[in-house]
């Protein structure tokens, strides 16, 4: 190159990189976020997801504290059938003098207080749906790290069965294996419903440990001479677990739905214990009478499967992760 | 294109074998045995063994399971042990009310819930996005049946525009027919079309950000062409996907709305068949409602090679 | 005289985000006479792209033209409508993008996508809309349209082997190098006088990129087209251009022949670049990097963007804006912006 201008040869007062003090410039960093100041950050953020988390706290501390919080018992009777923030005169405590008492929601064609069942409504519905999700998150993490950390003929077994429950109608799956388990009742209902459920979180551990299976610390671990199970559980689990959050808590809301489903069928947990299912239920037949005993419980699982829904969304966000690899 | 239907109909028949195997064991799987749990009180030595006899679950197992399949390709299924009418016969009464209102519903569902997300897609953040998008979100946070019961609340006791208990045979008139399945159908599209709707917007977003819309630009095209004959059929493939994901949603959702509707379908019989331990019917009705979903979702499969060109012929590069 | 092709006159292009503004086109010049290959050669973060967008009109939100025109044969396309700029685009003024993988609608056969762009600036009588597609392809009168030819005689033009059963493939059956010709016999369909070709072969392997970059120089005659080229890769630029400009932190810094930019690069950039260039028939020279990092574009508070990497900065750099001024030898129409350059009265 023939030119009388070489770079460099004239040397400026400011070399390369070096910049007049008036303005340097200060080098913005990204700071790496934990987990935990992330999902804060969002539900900052995130207005819905906020008030859903909200929510979702007070529905949990109202199940918890369900005999507190409730005005009355489950199965105190007053007036029969009486619509949303009406009264009911009556001696209802036998202490010989009448009283009056408030029904918020109404009540039923049993003189239950809707408002107190619902409320201990809340206990059993919440209960199993959280019981049926940690059944399904323990199976299924368990099959999807197998799959995933041994690949080959474990994999394409496991695989083949998730697949083909992945696609079928959960509540027919369910209804199935409560007619083969042969009778009602909690334990039952988890396992039914939680067996339904296993193949989203089968698929999701599987796919993360498909691709934490190359990363050095795993091979690292494998040379110091760590057992599989040990890889498996204590390196890979840990860091996988943020789209498994994400699953749990939107898989909460199919569990309550599902719940109440079986329970409205009549499949579910034993007729004594009011669920929120079988709280409809009751007042179906009663629709043209008193349309509040079917709908009142209805709105609230509408609005805890909505808290938990944006809960769930919100995280996601959170963590980052795509909309196909959670359903 | 044809290797891949011949492909998805062979998985389609593997997998009802598969179910129609998993059900012949599940039976037999019943804690107690089916025949104690039929008979329930009245299980004395002899109900036992007859009943054992009738049922033919005295002979040796491979011989039963042999007679099991053999019976279902002539789609003779057995007698129903309450009612003593054919299993056949029963089905065949309560398919067609699922069938009409699932159809009914998810006819619905896609007739709404396609233009709603595309509207909201290009609409996005103005008034009508969050409409949609908040009605979506509420129409997944309640179960079929909730939604059947407000509907019938609503339109059928204060409104009284249409009946709330009952079916109406086709047989028996259009119109009749239409009016009883109308909001069970609603009730069971509602939440599919949710799903469907949140799809089709977040799918069409995604594809509207993609280069080939901006080669679109480029070339000229106006808004209107751009979107309908370049943007849609893109982004309708995942959408397919979810539509068929969900049907499975709307079965389920099916099965209870009729307990709602009093409507005398597949999932009254299945959840009574289950009650009454009456399994022959539930073991049929199992099986059909499996045998639908299959089929839709092999209807699905095809589907795609309608919309999308890379199924219908395989990549090649030159 | 006709008017050039290209004018472009102190052009700014801004994008208003949550930080601030950013200046991705900061004041730029530029003129394409008719029948020449012009390049904008820059790293990314020098704002050639958005250059581009915005020659052709489609700058997206939230950026938008702020200052200066860009004139088309003498007509300024900022004061045009819509609906004219739209009706120009296609036709008279086409661009081909960086990544043919995802330029072409995977549902739509390539040959329908050709046609259109002809559907839409040619008078062949056929519309492009949505019913009248479908018409068509009821009637199976599809392949039998003007456009439809004319698509295929396009195939052929790129050198594609057997345009007329290509035509009906889908772009996921061609490979990376034909779906590039593809698009360019779109863009050229309509015989537009000016084809902005932004970073065209960036994303092909290097010796389909020497086929695709001869194909354009012979299209370029055979359709009597000017043509912008953008572009990281100063090979292409050596092998395509007539004249070239030199893009850093949205800014022209150096404007020359392709010949005299190889043969005396005078801005430090220009240098620096080519420093760090390497050339295969100088393998034992030393490559140089240039200092430092691109700067980000939102409100530069120095006046020759360049100063802060340069290592021949001097105060004014920082402070005063640096002009035009002839560079190198006389008569070659070689420009710099650079105090530190020039004919001796002018230099610092």
């Amino acid at each position: 190159m023939s030119n009388d201008h070489e770079l460099g040869r004239y040397k400026g007062e400011f070399g390369a990189g070096e910049v007049p003090p008036e303005y340097e410039v200060e080098e913005t960093i990204e700071e790496h976020r934990t987990l935990a100041t992330r999902v804060v950050s969002t539900l900052k953020r995130d207005k819905l997801a906020l008030f859903g988390a909200v929510m979702v706290v007070l529905f949990v501390l109202t199940a918890v504290f369900a005999p507190f919080v409730a005005p009355h018992d489950p199965d105190d009777q007053f007036g029969f059938m009486k619509s949303p923030m009406s009264h009911s005169s009556g001696d209802f405590d036998g202490d010989g003098q009448a009283e009056r008492v408030l029904h918020v929601l109404g009540t039923d064609s049993f003189g239950h207080d809707i408002l107190t069942r619902i409320i201990y409504g809340a206990r059993v519905s919440l209960l199993v749906a959280f019981a049926t999700v940690a059944f399904a998150f323990c199976i299924g993490t368990t099959l999807g790290i197998l799959a995933g950390f041994y690949g080959g003929i474990v994999d394409s077994i496991i695989m083949r069965y998730v697949d083909f429950q992945w696609a079928f109608p959960e509540i027919i799956l369910g209804i199935g294996i409560i007619a083969v388990m042969g009778g009602l009742g909690v334990t039952n209902v988890v396992i039914a419903i939680g067996i339904a459920f296993l193949d989203d979180f089968a698929r999701i551990i599987r796919g993360e440990v498909l691709s934490i299976r190359e990363e050095e610390y795993v091979t690292a671990a494998r040379a110091v001479g760590m057992g599989d199970i040990r890889i498996m559980f204590k390196e890979m689990l840990p860091n996988a677990v943020a789209p498994l959050i994400v699953q749990a808590t939107l898989m909460i809301p199919f569990a309550i739905l599902a719940e109440a489903g079986l329970s409205f069928l009549g499949l579910g947990v034993k007729p004594t214990t009011p669920t929120w299912g079988l709280l409809i239920a009751d007042g179906r037949q009663f629709i043209e009478r008193a349309w509040w005993i079917s709908v009142m419980p209805g709105l609230a699982i509408m609005v805890t499967v909505l808290a938990f829904n944006m809960l769930g969304d919100g995280l996601r966000d959170a963590f980052d992760i795509s909309q196909e690899e959670v359903e | 294109m044809w290797r891949y239907v011949t492909k998805r109909v062979a998985h389609a028949l593997f997998v009802m074998w598969l179910v129609a195997t998993t059900v012949f064991f599940g039976l037999r799987a019943i804690p107690g045995g089916p025949i104690q749990a039929m008979l329930g009180q009245e299980a004395t030595p002899e109900a036992v063994r007859q009943l054992r006899g009738e049922l033919g679950l005295d002979r040796p197992l491979p011989v039963q399971y042999v007679d099991w399949m053999t019976d279902l390709l002539v789609l003779d299924m057995g007698t129903s042990i309450t009612s003593s009418a054919s299993v056949t016969t029963l089905i065949a009464q309560a398919a067609p009310r699922t069938l009409s209102i699932g159809g009914f519903g998810v006819f619905v569902g896609l007739a709404i819930a396609i233009p709603a997300g595309v509207i909201a897609a290009t609409n996005k953040n103005q008034l009508s996005d969050y409409v949609a998008t908040v009605v979506a979100f509420l129409g997944i946070s309640m179960p079929a049946f909730f939604v059947g019961i407000l509907l019938a609340i609503v339109f059928g006791v204060w409104l009284g525009w249409f009946p709330v208990i009952g079916y109406n045979p086709l047989s028996e008139g259009l119109e009749p027919w239409l009016r009883s399945i109308v909001l069970p159908g609603i009730a069971v599209g509602m939440p599919y079309a949710a799903g469907v709707t949140r799809m089709m917007r977040s799918s069409l977003l995604e594809v509207l950000d993609q280069q080939y819309m901006r080669t679109a630009l480029v070339k000229g095209l106006g808004g209107q062409t751009q979107l309908y004959k370049h943007a849609l059929q893109n982004a309708l493939i995942p959408v397919i996907t979810v539509a068929g994901i969900q049907l499975a949603l709307v079965l389920g959702g099916t099965v209870t709305v009729e307990i709602v509707f009093g409507i005398k379908g597949l999932g009254r019989l299945l959840v009574d068949s289950i009650l009454d331990r009456d399994y022959p019917v539930t073991q049929a009705t199992i099986l059909l409602i499996s045998g639908i979903f299959v089929f839709m979702n092999l209807l699905v499969d095809i589907a795609y090679t309608a919309i999308d060109p890379r199924i219908r012929y395989g990549g090649e590069e030159a | 005289m006709a008017p050039p092709v290209l004018e472009v006159e102190n052009l700014h292009t801004q994008f208003h985000v949550n930080r601030g503004v950013v200046k991705a086109v900061d004041g730029v010049d530029l003129t394409i006479e008719s029948g020449e290959v012009v390049g904008i050669v820059g790293e990314s973060g020098s704002g050639k792209s958005v250059l581009a967008d915005s020659v052709v009109g489609i700058v997206e939100e939230p950026g938008e033209i702020v200052e200066g025109d860009v004139r088309f044969n003498g007509e300024s396309l900022l004061e045009m409508s819509d609906a004219e700029r739209q009706r120009i685009r296609g036709g008279q003024i086409s661009m081909v993008f960086q990544d043919p993988m995802n330029s072409l609608n995977p549902t739509l056969p390539v040959g329908e996508q050709i046609a259109e762009t002809v559907r839409l600036h040619q008078d062949v009588g056929e519309s492009v809309s949505l019913p009248a597609e479908m018409k068509r392809k009821i009637l199976g009168a599809a392949k039998n349209s003007e456009a439809w030819r004319r698509a295929i005689e396009m195939l052929e033009a790129v050198e594609i082997p057997e345009p007329e059963a290509r035509a009906s493939d889908y772009p996921h059956q061609f490979s990376g190098g034909m779906r590039q010709r593809a698009m360019i016999a779109m863009a050229l369909s309509c015989e537009p006088d000016l084809l902005v070709a932004d970073e065209p072969t960036t994303a092909l392997d290097v010796t389909i990129q020497a086929q695709i970059l001869e194909e354009l120089q012979s299209l370029k005659d055979a359709f009597d087209t000017s043509i912008l080229i953008i572009t990281h890769d100063l090979a292409v630029v050596a092998e395509t251009c007539d004249r070239v400009n030199v893009m850093y932190a949205g800014e022209v810094v150096e404007k020359a022949d392709a010949e005299t930019l190889f043969a005396n690069p005078q801005h430090p950039y220009t240098q620096g670049l080519i420093a760090s260039t390497p050339q295969l028939d100088d393998p034992d020279r030393e490559l140089q990097p240039i200092e430092g990092n691109v700067p980000d574009l939102i409100d530069i508070p120095y006046a020759c963007h360049f100063a802060p990497r340069c290592p021949e900065s001097n105060r004014e750099c920082f402070e005063i804006e640096p002009a035009f001024r002839n560079v190198g030898e006389p008569g070659d129409d070689h420009e710099a912006a650079c105090l530190r350059r020039g004919s001796e009265e002018e230099r610092l």
